[in-house]
């Protein structure tokens, strides 16, 4: 019978902070801040609409003369956004976060977001698992 | 392509260390040497015997193969060292360089963060995207720079670095070779380097 305890549902953030997608990007830095978050999932109602990160709102910022509090969060978000089924394992979630260079998963069922898993829940989870082995083997 | 490769020959990774001073952008390749266990100029390595190198136009197709057997002890075999893991570009910048051109140089370089370095390569600070970005564009990088607190050793074991990162929320590693700044570890690179090597059996898919 196939080992179940791998799913990353057991290992990400469960319901997550998220914003609206018309909300300012003076309100995502504040949300960032209070919570110290790198990422943020945008959201049109409960639909997944993009992803902001930190480093993208000083990016806008830093490339137009901008005013935090007018400009809406749509205009810094990615589109882009690496999404799993709460049924996806995490060595698949960790694999492909390394290999695309993806900040976070955002665990989705159907339209709905249920949960995040970032890197630095990947490399928590991976310091508890590697206690289970005797030696990690050589990268040769 | 690199033709009459040893058999026992074994390719080295190579990292860039790229410095923005006031007169442009210098651009230094590092490699671990087999012989001293110390990251070292690419330029030295050139001059070893047992160095192969081949350097294509792009960078990323650099390669380097080394006749020398590792020096690592078993227990470092075992327990890899944390430089493995370093990324592949490091950023550094002088303490007078204005902002402006850090930004620049960051984005070119997709860097998670930059580190300031004195005359000798010391390292004296660094610069992340919120400090960065968050600097007046006339700033200096002395002036925006956040100090250095955790810096790691070439030699420290890779593992001690990813417990170390967990349980203080380290963000960024600047890694240090005899006082200079030979690497920078940071989340994104600790995950890749143990999705290289990691068994799947750790993950839970035991036999799979």
């Amino acid at each position: 019978m196939k080992d179940r305890t791998d799913l990353i549902k057991r290992f990400m953030t469960v319901a997550p902070h998220s914003i609206g997608f018309r909300e300012s990007l003076a309100s995502a830095h504040a949300l960032m801040r209070n919570h110290s978050l790198r990422h943020l999932p945008v959201l049109d109602g409960t639909k997944l609409v993009g992803i902001v990160s930190e480093r993208d709102l000083y990016l806008i910022e830093t490339l137009r003369d901008v005013n935090p509090e007018d400009v809406r969060v749509e205009e810094a978000m990615t589109v882009r956004t690496y999404c799993v089924s709460p049924e996806t394992s995490l060595e698949e979630v960790a694999g492909q976060m390394a290999e695309h260079k993806y900040g976070c998963a955002l665990v989705l069922e159907g339209d709905a977001v249920v949960g995040m898993f970032t890197t630095v829940d990947a490399l928590r989870v991976l310091v508890h698992l590697l206690h289970r082995v005797p030696h990690p083997p050589s990268p040769e | 392509m690199v033709s009459h490769a040893h058999e026992r020959q074994q390719e080295v990774p190579i990292r860039f260390r790229r410095t923005l001073g006031g007169h442009g952008m210098t651009t230094e390749a590092l490699v671990f040497c087999h012989e001293t266990g110390h990251w070292t100029a690419l330029n030295a390595c050139r001059h070893c015997a047992t160095a192969t190198l081949s350097t294509p136009e792009r960078e990323a197709d650099w390669r380097l193969l080394c006749e020398r057997e590792p020096i690592a002890s078993a227990g470092e075999l075992r327990n890899p060292l944390v430089s493995v893991a370093m990324l592949r570009e490091l950023l550094c910048v002088e303490p007078k360089v204005r902002i402006e051109p850090v930004v620049s140089a960051f984005l070119e370089y997709d860097a998670e963060i930059a580190v300031v370095i004195d005359a000798n390569g010391h390292l004296i600070g660094e610069l992340s995207a919120a400090e960065l970005f968050r600097a007046p564009s006339r700033a200096t990088a002395e002036e925006a720079m956040s100090p250095s607190a955790t810096t790691l050793l070439e030699s420290t074991p890779a593992l001690d670095a990813l417990q170390l990162m967990v349980t203080r929320d380290i963000h960024h590693l600047p890694i240090l070779s005899a006082g200079k700044v030979v690497g920078i570890v940071t989340p994104f690179a600790m995950l890749r380097w143990l999705a290289t090597f990691v068994p799947a059996s750790t993950f839970g898919r035991r036999g799979a």
